[in-house]
C-alpha cells in the first residue's frame, strides 16, 4: 500500500493503526541511559575538597602511615583521647547575619540548633563527634540583627554583639544522642523514637556551662545579668531592656536541662504521619523523663 | 496505654521555626517543662531563669566609696565616633574602625570632685582647648574591639591619675612572651650556619 498521496497527518494516522500500543517495554531509551553510569568511589577517590574541612583530622596524621609521634616513645602519649574529643564546627556572626537577611532564619522566635541545621547552610555531621555550633565573632562589626541564640559555644565578642542589638544568647550542652535529634528533626521523628532525656554536661563541660560569663545554662541567672552589664561596660554600649514581646517569647522558652525540642519534652513520641504526640502514662516512664 | 494529644498541624515541612508552632498554638498554653534538675529547683532554688535577662541598675554593682573612681563609666556621658583610619566618616561598620571617645572633664557627673581634681592635674595638659578629654584607639581593625581598648585606656588613664596600677592581665603577658619567642626561633632558623 502506497502512502505517497497522503497528506502527513494521514501518513501519521495510518501508521497509528499498525504500530503497537505503547508500554513500558517499547519506549525508546533517554538520552541519559547512554551515560557512563558513576559507581560508588570507595575509599581515598571518595574524598572532595568540602571534606577538608569536615574531617578534623588529629595534628600529626601523616596521610595513614605511622605518625611521628606514635613511633617515639616519649610522645607517644600525644593526641590521647582524640577520638573521644567533642568538636564544635563554627558559625560566624558574618553567616548568622547574612542567613537573616536572606530570610533563611526568623527573628521573631528563638533560634537554636535545630533551627540553623534546618537552614542547610550550616550543617552538623553527629557521627563526626560534632556537639553543637561555636559561634565566632567574625562580622561582629556589621552584625545588626536582634536574635535570640540558644548555641553550644560563644566566644566573648559574639556574645557582646548578640547583646548589645537587644538580643540574648544562652550556652548549652546537648549530648550525642540529642544532637542527633536536632541535627535532622524530621528524620528522628520518622525513627518512632521517643525524644531523648538530655544529659548533663561531662566533668570537662561543667565548668564552662556554669560560668556566667559564657552565658551558660546551668549558671546563676543573677550572675549573668550582672555579666551582661560587665560585658556592655567592657565593649561599651548600654545594656538594652529585653521587654518586647519577641524577648518575652525567648525568655519563657528557655529550655530545661532536660528537654531537647522548644514546646517537647523528653519521652513523648511525634508522630508525623498521624500528625500526633504519644506521651508516656506507665509511673516508671513518666518518672524516669522528669528526674 | 498511651494517650494521645493533638497538635497544632499548621505546617510539617522545611520552613525554619517549624518547632515553633508548637508555642504559639491559641488554643493551648501548655506549663513549662520542669524536670527535677532545673536551676530553679535543683541549683539555685528562690531565684529563676528568666532573671538572667532582668535590667540591673549598675549602680547597685558599684562600691559605697564615692571618692576613687569605680571603674563604671555610663555610655550616654561619652561622645563616641568612628571613622576609617584616614578620620573620614564612611558610615560602613566594617571599614570605620577607628574610635574616637570624648568627654568634657569639668562638666562630667559621673566623676567625683577628687577624680576629676585628679584627672585635670596628671592629664591637664592632654585635654583640648575646650576642655574635652580625647581617647583614641586603631589598634585593630574591628570598632568594637577598638572601642574596648579605648575605653581602657581611659579607665588605665584615670586610675593612674589615681595612682593606681592597672590590673596585671596575666594572659596578655604570656601571649606576648609566646609571639616573642616564635619570633627568636624564626630568626634563628634563618641565620646561615656556620
Amino acid at each position: 500500500m502506497t502512502l505517497g498521496h497522503l497528506s502527513s497527518a494521514e501518513k501519521a494516522l495510518a501508521m497509528l493503526r499498525h504500530l503497537p500500543r505503547v508500554s513500558v517495554n517499547n519506549l525508546a531509551k533517554l538520552p541519559t541511559d547512554s551515560l557512563p553510569k558513576k559507581t560508588p568511589l570507595r575509599g581515598a577517590k571518595n574524598r572532595n575538597k568540602r571534606d577538608m574541612f569536615k574531617i578534623w583530622s588529629p595534628l600529626g596524621w601523616e596521610g595513614g602511615s605511622s605518625p611521628i609521634f606514635k613511633t617515639t616513645p616519649v610522645e607517644v602519649s600525644y593526641n590521647y583521647g582524640y577520638h573521644a574529643q567533642r568538636q564544635y564546627p563554627p558559625m560566624s556572626l558574618k553567616t548568622l547575619q547574612l542567613l537573616i537577611d536572606t530570610g533563611r532564619l526568623d527573628t521573631h522566635h528563638p533560634i537554636d540548633l535545630a533551627t540553623l541545621c534546618q537552614t542547610k547552610v550550616y550543617r552538623l555531621d553527629p557521627n563526626l563527634r560534632q556537639f553543637g555550633v561555636h559561634l565566632t565573632a567574625e562580622g561582629m562589626d556589621g552584625f545588626k540583627a536582634k536574635v535570640h541564640l540558644e548555641v553550644q559555644w560563644a566566644s566573648q565578642e559574639a556574645i557582646a554583639a548578640v547583646e548589645r542589638n537587644g538580643g540574648s544568647l544562652v550556652t548549652a550542652y546537648f549530648d550525642i544522642f540529642s544532637v542527633k535529634a536536632l541535627a535532622d528533626p524530621i528524620a528522628f521523628f520518622k525513627t518512632g523514637q521517643p525524644i531523648p532525656r538530655r544529659l548533663t554536661p561531662p566533668a570537662d563541660a561543667v565548668g564552662y556551662y556554669m560560668n556566667p560569663a559564657n552565658r551558660g545554662y546551668l549558671a546563676d541567672p543573677t550572675k549573668v545579668a550582672e555579666e551582661r552589664v560587665l560585658l556592655a561596660q567592657k565593649f561599651g554600649y548600654s545594656v538594652p531592656p529585653l521587654d518586647d514581646p519577641v524577648s518575652q517569647e525567648a525568655q519563657e522558652l528557655i529550655k530545661d536541662p532536660r528537654q531537647v525540642f522548644y514546646g517537647l519534652q523528653p519521652g513523648w513520641i511525634v508522630s508525623l504521619a498521624d500528625k500526633r504526640i504519644y506521651k508516656p502514662l506507665d509511673e516508671e516512664l513518666v518518672k524516669h523523663y522528669n528526674s | 496505654m498511651l494517650s494521645t494529644v493533638r497538635i497544632a498541624c499548621k505546617s510539617l515541612t522545611r520552613t525554619p521555626g517549624i518547632f515553633h508552632s508548637l508555642s504559639t498554638s491559641a488554643s493551648r498554653k501548655m506549663e513549662p517543662y520542669k524536670s527535677a534538675i532545673h536551676p530553679d529547683i535543683y541549683l539555685y532554688p528562690g531565684s529563676s531563669v528568666q532573671d538572667q535577662f532582668k535590667t540591673i541598675d549598675p549602680s547597685t554593682l558599684i562600691e559605697t566609696d564615692a571618692q576613687s573612681f569605680s571603674g563604671y563609666i555610663p555610655m550616654e556621658a561619652l561622645t563616641v565616633r568612628y571613622t576609617d583610619s584616614q578620620g573620614r566618616i564612611t558610615a560602613d561598620p566594617i571599614r570605620d574602625s577607628r574610635v574616637d571617645i570624648r568627654f568634657h572633664l569639668q562638666s562630667a557627673q559621673w566623676l567625683s570632685d577628687e577624680t576629676k581634681a585628679n584627672i585635670q592635674a596628671k592629664w591637664g595638659r592632654e585635654l583640648t582647648k575646650d576642655g574635652f578629654l580625647v581617647v583614641k584607639s586603631d589598634r585593630t581593625r574591628s570598632a568594637m574591639m577598638n572601642t574596648a581598648d579605648g575605653l581602657r585606656k581611659l579607665r588605665e588613664a584615670i586610675w593612674a591619675s589615681e595612682g593606681q596600677t592597672p590590673p596585671a592581665n596575666p594572659e596578655l603577658e604570656l601571649e606576648i612572651q609566646r609571639k616573642k619567642q616564635i619570633a627568636l626561633a624564626r630568626k634563628k632558623v634563618k641565620q646561615p650556619k656556620v
